[in-house]
C-alpha cells in the first residue's frame, strides 16, 4: 500500500481516529502494532515470515546479551544474530546477482531463482542489528516486551523507505500516551503536504523526462542526456526527501517524533558533508557499525602498524581511514542493489572520499596560501557547485541501466553537445514527446526554482518562507492538485 | 481533545486557509474548462472558429500533418485552407470537432477528411488532450461520456481529463502559446524540419500491430460527419495519406481498408486511396516509419493532393 493511494488515505484516517479516541491510552502502541502489521501484511503475507524471524531472533539474543556477564558470549550471540539477519539480506537480495557473476566467470549453468524481496527489509535489517549491537554496548536496555519490539521494527511509516531508527530515539514516543493536539496535527499535515508536492509534482515531472531518456539514450543528443542526469538528481532529490516529508508528517499526526534524514544536501560543500546531509539515518549507521569499528578492529592497528615501518609512515593513519571507508562504500553500494553499476557507484565515492582524506593538508595548504576562509563567500559557492558536479556524475552512474550506457552518455554529451535552437527545442521534447513539452517542462522548472528558492533561504537560516505557513499551505495545496502527476503511486527508495 | 490549549484562531485559519485553496482550485480548473472561449488560438478548432469560413478544411491524424504542406497548399490551392488535426484523431474526436464548428457557426466548403483505416477498430480513446482545449464545455462533457464507457477509466484517468489536461498550458500560455504556434502555418508543419527517410531495411523491422474490425462508435461518428455536412452543404472528400507498403501486407488492415472503403461508397462519399493515387509508397524515402511521411515524401504527396482538389 503506497502511501499516497486513496486507500492508505482511508487506512490513516481510521487508524488516527481510533488511536486518539482509544479510552486507554496506554494501548495505543497495540494499536499502532495491529495497525502496522495490517499495512505491511496487505501486499503479501509472506513477508511477515521474514519480518518475525528478524525481530524475534534479535529481540531473543538481545535478552540473552544483556543477561550474560560473559562477554566472549555475548559476542557470539551477535555474531550469530547479524549472521541470521545479514544472511536474510545476504540470500534474498544477492543470490541472483552471485549466480550471474559465477555463470559468467566460470561458463556453468545456475539454477534460475526468483526471489521476492520483502518490503522494508533493508531498511528494517539495518534497524535490528543496530538494537542488538546497542544492547551488547549497553548503551540500551533489552526490551522485554516481544510485541513492542516488534511495533520498533514494523511501525508503518518508516518501513517503505526508512529513516533507519534508533531503538533509544523511538521507544519513548512509540511506546507512551498521545492526546490530540491540533498544532502538532497541523504543522504534521503542513509536513506531508510539502512532501506530496515534491513527490507528485517536482519528482513527477522530472521523472517522466528521466525515464524516457535512460530507457533509450541511444536516441537522444548530448544535450538532452545531461538534462536526464541533472534532472535526476532533481527527481531523486524530491522523490526521497518527499517521501520523507510524508513519513516524517505521517509519525508527527500520531506524535511520534523520527530522525532527519535530509538537511538541505544540495548546498553541500564538499562530499563527506554531502553524505552526512542526504540519507542522514543510513550514513550514521554505516558510520557507526561499520566504519568505526572497521577503523578501530585488531586488523586495521595491523595495517596502520604496517604502514607506520615504511616510507609512508606519516600516512598511516590515513590508510586505515581508507580502509574503512573502502568497506563502508562497497557495502553502501551493495545495499542499494545487486547489480554492478551500484558496486560501480559505491567505489565512485570510496574514490573520492579516500582522495580527500588523502589531499586534506593540501588543501589546507593551497587554502591558506590563496587566502581562502570560511567565510570567502566565491570560493563556497566553488565547492557547493564542485560538490553538485561530482553528485550528479555518481547518480548518473546509479540511474543508467548499464555500465555501458554511463560510456554511452558520457562519450554523447563531450562529442554532441550543441546549444543550438534546435538542439534545445529537441531537449525540452522528452517531457511529453510533442509541442506541449514546453508547458509541462516549463512549470517542472518553475516549480523546482520555488522549491529551490525556499530551500535556499532555509540554508541561509532566514524565516522570511516559515513565517507565512499558511500562504504556504495555500500554494502547496493549488499546486500539488493542479499540477501533480498522479497514478504513480510508487516511490525510488521502495526497491531498495 | 485539548481545545482550552488550542486556540481557536488557529482552528479558523486553518480551516479558512483550505477551503480557500479549494476555492481557488476550482476556479482555476473551471476557467482552464472554458479556455475555448477566454484564449484565442492560431491552432486547432479556435482557430477555425476565428476564420467562421474556410474553403477547404483538412481533418486528421498526425499522419495527414506529416504529409501535407500548408506553406505549399497555401499557396496553391484554391481559396482558404486550414488543417486541423490532432495526434490519433479517431472518427469519434473528428465528429466532436466538426460539429463543434458548424454549432459556432463556421462554413466549410470542402471539408477533406483522412481516410485512416488504423482508427476505425478503436474504442474510445483520447491521445491528444490539446483538442480539450479547443473544444467547448458541452464538447468536452460529451466526449468524457464516451471516454468513461472504457474498461480502465478510473478516478485518475477523470482527474487527468478533467483538471490536469492543459493546465500547464493554462499556467504558461502567455509563454508557451506564441512558441508552439510558431511551429504551425495553418494548423500545420511548418515544412521546416527536415524529416529524412528511413531505409526499407529500416521500415521492414518496425512492427504493424493492428487490431481488426470496425468499431460500431467510430462507425456511426463517421455517419454522423456525413450527415452534418450534408445537412451543411459542406462537400466531404476523403483521402488517404498512404502508409509505407509493410501495413498493407497485413490483414487486418487490408480488411479494415476494405471495410472502411466500401461504408464511405455507400454514403456517396467521394474517396481516394493509394489506388487512386500515384504516389509511391512502396518508396521508402518518403517515409519517417510506417504512416508518417518524410520531408520529401510530404512534398510529392502534397502536389498530387493540390493537383487533384484544383481539378
Amino acid at each position: 500500500m503506497s502511501l499516497i493511494t486513496g486507500k492508505f488515505f482511508i487506512f490513516l484516517c481510521i487508524l488516527l481516529i481510533v488511536y486518539y479516541v482509544l479510552p486507554n491510552k496506554k494501548y495505543q502502541w497495540v494499536l499502532l502494532l495491529c495497525g502496522s502489521l495490517f499495512f505491511y501484511t496487505y501486499a503479501s503475507p509472506y513477508y511477515l515470515i521474514f519480518m518475525v524471524i528478524s525481530s524475534f531472533s534479535t529481540f531473543a539474543l538481545g535478552k540473552a546479551v544483556a543477561h550474560t556477564d560473559n562477554r566472549s558470549k555475548a559476542k557470539q550471540h551477535i555474531i550469530l544474530a547479524i549472521l541470521i539477519n545479514a544472511g536474510i539480506l545476504f540470500v534474498l537480495k544477492y543470490t541472483v546477482l552471485l549466480f550471474d557473476i559465477a555463470a559468467s566467470v566460470f561458463h556453468i549453468n545456475t539454477p534460475e531463482v526468483n526471489f521476492i524481496l520483502p518490503l522494508g527489509i533493508s531498511f528494517y535489517t539495518f534497524m535490528v542489528i543496530s538494537y542488538i549491537v546497542d544492547v551488547y554496548k549497553g548503551e540500551i536496555e533489552p526490551e522485554t516486551n516481544y510485541f513492542k519490539y516488534l511495533l520498533y521494527v514494523c511501525y508503518f511509516p518508516q518501513i517503505i523507505e526508512g529513516p533507519i531508527n534508533r531503538y533509544s530515539h523511538m521507544k519513548d514516543d512509540l511506546y507512551s500516551e498521545h492526546s490530540f493536539n491540533f498544532i502538532v496535527c497541523r504543522d504534521a499535515s503542513y509536513r506531508i503536504l510539502m512532501g506530496l508536492f515534491k513527490k507528485v509534482v517536482i519528482a513527477g515531472r522530472f521523472g517522466v523526462y528521466v525515464d524516457r531518456v535512460f530507457d533509450n539514450v541511444h536516441g537522444y543528443n548530448g544535450l538532452t542526456l545531461l538534462l536526464a542526469t541533472v534532472f535526476y538528481v532533481v527527481q531523486l532529490y524530491a522523490d526521497f526527501s518527499g517521501c520523507m516529508d510524508l513519513v516524517l508528517g505521517i509519525s508527527k499526526l500520531f506524535g511520534i517524533e523520527m530522525a532527519e534524514n535530509f538537511n538541505l544536501p544540495l548546498f553541500s560543500e564538499n562530499v563527506s558533508e554531502f553524505w552526512r546531509r542526504w540519507h542522514i539515518t543510513l550514513g550514521a549507521w554505516f558510520r557507526d557499525y561499520i566504519y568505526y569499528p572497521v577503523f578501530r578492529s585488531e586488523f586495521s592497528k595491523k595495517i596502520k602498524s604496517f604502514f607506520a615501518k615504511t616510507p609512508l609512515k606519516m600516512q598511516s593513519m590515513n590508510m586505515v581511514a581508507a580502509f574503512s571507508l573502502f568497506c563502508v562504500w562497497s557495502l553502501t553500494g551493495l545495499w542499494h542493489g545487486a547489480a554492478i553499476h551500484y558496486i560501480v557507484w559505491g567505489l565512485y565515492y570510496a574514490v573520492i572520499l579516500i582522495a580527500g582524506v588523502f589531499l586534506a593538508n593540501d588543501f589546507k595548504k593551497w587554502k591558506r596560501k590563496l587566502k581562502i576562509t570560511k567565510t570567502t563567500k566565491w570560493f563556497k559557492v566553488f565547492c557547493i557547485i564542485r560538490t553538485l558536479v561530482i553528485v550528479t556524475f555518481g547518480e548518473l552512474i546509479f540511474r543508467a541501466n548499464t555500465m555501458a550506457d554511463v560510456a554511452f552518455i558520457i562519450k554523447k554529451v563531450a562529442t554532441d553537445f550543441s546549444l543550438s535552437f534546435g538542439s534545445i527545442s529537441n531537449a525540452i521534447l522528452p517531457f511529453t514527446e510533442d509541442n506541449t513539452a514546453i508547458a509541462y517542462g516549463g512549470v517542472a522548472i518553475i516549480c523546482e526554482l520555488c522549491f529551490f528558492v525556499v530551500e535556499y533561504f532555509a540554508y541561509k537560516e532566514k524565516d522570511t518562507f516559515k513565517k507565512h505557513k499558511y500562504a504556504n499551505a495555500l500554494i502547496l495545496i493549488v499546486a500539488t492538485l493542479l499540477f501533480g502527476v498522479f497514478g504513480e503511486s510508487g516511490f525510488l527508495y521502495m526497491a531498495y | 481533545m485539548n481545545e482550552n490549549k488550542t486556540p481557536k484562531n488557529t482552528i479558523l485559519k486553518t480551516t479558512v486557509t483550505i477551503i480557500i485553496a479549494f476555492v481557488i482550485f476550482f476556479a482555476i480548473v473551471a476557467l482552464k474548462l472554458n479556455s475555448s472561449r477566454l484564449f484565442s488560438s492560431k491552432v486547432g478548432v479556435t482557430a477555425v472558429k476565428n476564420m467562421k469560413e474556410v474553403d477547404t478544411l483538412f481533418v486528421g491524424a498526425s499522419s495527414f500533418r506529416k504529409g501535407l504542406n500548408m506553406h505549399t497548399i497555401d499557396d496553391s490551392l484554391n481559396g482558404s485552407s486550414y488543417m486541423l488535426t490532432y495526434n490519433g484523431n479517431q472518427p469519434m474526436n473528428m465528429d466532436l470537432e466538426i460539429k463543434e464548428l458548424f454549432n459556432s457557426g463556421v462554413k466549410i466548403n470542402t471539408l477533406v477528411m483522412e481516410f485512416d483505416p488504423g482508427m476505425i477498430s478503436s474504442g474510445p480513446d483520447l491521445s491528444d488532450k490539446r483538442l480539450l482545449w479547443d473544444i467547448g464545455f458541452k464538447s468536452q462533457y460529451d466526449l468524457w461520456k464516451l471516454l468513461s464507457t472504457r474498461e480502465d477509466a478510473d478516478f485518475f484517468m477523470c482527474y487527468d481529463y478533467w483538471v490536469s489536461s492543459n493546465i500547464d498550458y493554462f499556467a504558461t500560455y502567455f509563454i508557451s502559446a506564441p512558441v508552439i504556434a510558431k511551429r504551425y502555418y495553418l494548423g500545420g508543419n511548418t515544412g521546416e524540419d527536415d524529416v529524412k527517410g528511413l531505409s526499407a531495411d529500416e521500415l521492414d523491422a518496425l512492427d504493424v500491430i493492428e487490431a481488426p474490425g470496425f468499431s460500431d462508435l467510430q462507425k456511426s461518428s463517421l455517419q454522423d460527419i456525413i450527415n452534418l455536412c450534408k445537412a451543411n452543404n459542406t462537400k466531404l472528400i476523403c483521402i488517404e495519406s498512404p502508409n509505407y507498403k509493410k501495413m498493407y501486407e497485413d490483414l487486418n488492415y487490408a480488411e479494415k481498408t476494405s471495410l472502411l472503403k466500401e461504408f464511405l461508397l455507400e454514403n456517396d462519399i467521394e474517396t481516394i486511396t493509394k489506388d487512386e493515387l500515384s504516389f509511391d509508397y512502396t518508396n521508402p524515402a518518403y517515409y519517417s516509419d510506417l504512416s508518417h511521411m518524410s520531408s520529401e515524401g510530404m512534398n510529392v504527396y502534397t502536389k498530387e493532393i493540390i493537383d487533384l482538389l484544383n481539378r
